[in-house]
């Protein structure tokens, strides 16, 4: 890992590192993600399989097990790394966030 | 019921399978431009086109997910795959969000260029032919090499210009033609440096493809003002 400022997270991509904390198939995901976002962000099946394809490659997730499930799904789950990216980037947008509240406020106090 | 058509541009051949579905034909299948329809309901169904992720095969991994999601695989095609879904579940799309959407059209930009590449170099290995062997059908070969080129690098430029539009800059590359004259204008002397004698019909294609350049760029450059 570099001294290199990361690159923002795309929404799809953040959403899949938070939903794959646990453990979860394609399906799953989609459906997490549909449920955190309160229907807001519905990623499409060709959306989600390069997004997997790409964060497997990045190794920030892994394949889980495809053995417990009976129907053999593959699941996936988040590694050390994708957890250290996806903590930098939840520190980034807490920044970018509290700056905005901040500004609001100095703006109702003038 | 069976239709021809050949597409190069997937969204025109969604937009086109989704409206014969308006008029109550449902897809069943696809071979080499041959489309099968069936009677359905109007608006029954919502359909798609994509790249397969593994070559010319749709991996068991994508298919589950697609049926996971309620979506019908209705054939594979050399290196594509027709999908389907009921209308009932929502709008239909594979890509959501812009980043994957452009990052898959650059692969489908990849693989029309690389094709078209590879056409053009069996083109010059027949026209090397027809220079040597001086039979006909070399040229008639060559020719159609050419054009499986020009449609392949068109439909790979028409990609490169959506993703142009996605991503919200210009669109500034010459056409088709323009890379078509290039590479016949290339070959032409390439042919007649071989021999060192003026072949006319080569002389002939040459002064051709120059004018046509010209004329194209001028074109071009007034468009551009």
């Amino acid at each position: 890992m570099g001294n290199e400022p990361q690159q923002p997270l795309t929404e799809s991509i953040f959403y899949i590192l938070l939903a794959l904390h646990t453990p979860n198939h394609g399906y799953g995901i989609i459906k997490e993600v549909e449920t955190l976002t309160n229907g807001r962000v519905i990623m499409g099946a060709g959306t989600l399989y390069g997004a997997i394809k790409t964060l497997l490659k990045k190794k920030w997730i892994r394949l889980y097990a495809d053995t417990n499930d009976s129907r053999n799904k593959k699941e996936y789950v988040i590694t050390p790394l994708g957890k250290e990216i996806f903590s930098a980037e939840v520190n980034r947008l807490e920044e970018l966030v509290a700056n905005a509240k901040k500004k609001e406020k100095e703006h109702e106090e003038v | 019921m069976k239709k021809f058509k050949l597409y190069f541009d997937k969204d025109e051949e969604v937009k086109w399978l989704n409206e014969m579905t308006e008029q109550g034909w449902e897809c069943t299948d696809f071979k080499g431009g041959f489309y099968s329809f069936k009677p359905c309901l109007p608006g029954e169904w919502l359909y798609e086109a994509d790249l397969n992720d593994h070559g010319f095969i749709l991996s068991k991994e994508y298919r589950e997910l697609l049926k996971d999601n309620k979506i019908n695989v209705i054939c594979t095609w050399g290196f594509w795959f027709l999908a389907k879904r009921k209308a009932q579940y929502g709008p239909f799309q594979l890509y959501t969000d812009l980043e994957s959407k452009i990052l898959q059209y650059k692969k489908i930009r990849n693989m029309f260029l690389g094709a078209g590449l590879v056409e053009l170099i069996c083109f010059y290995v027949e026209m090397f032919a027809f220079q040597e062997m001086k039979q006909w059908y070399f040229f008639v070969f060559s020719a159609l090499l050419l054009g499986l080129f020009y449609v392949l690098w068109k439909a790979g430029l028409n990609m490169k210009n959506k993703i142009a539009a996605l991503e919200g800059k210009e669109v500034t590359d010459p056409s088709s033609i323009h890379s078509l004259m290039g590479a016949v204008l290339v070959t032409c002397i390439a042919m007649l440096l071989r021999n060192y004698i003026p072949h006319l019909l080569y002389l002939f294609i040459l002064v051709a493809c120059i004018v046509v350049e010209i004329v194209l760029t001028i074109k071009i450059k007034k468009e551009n003002e």
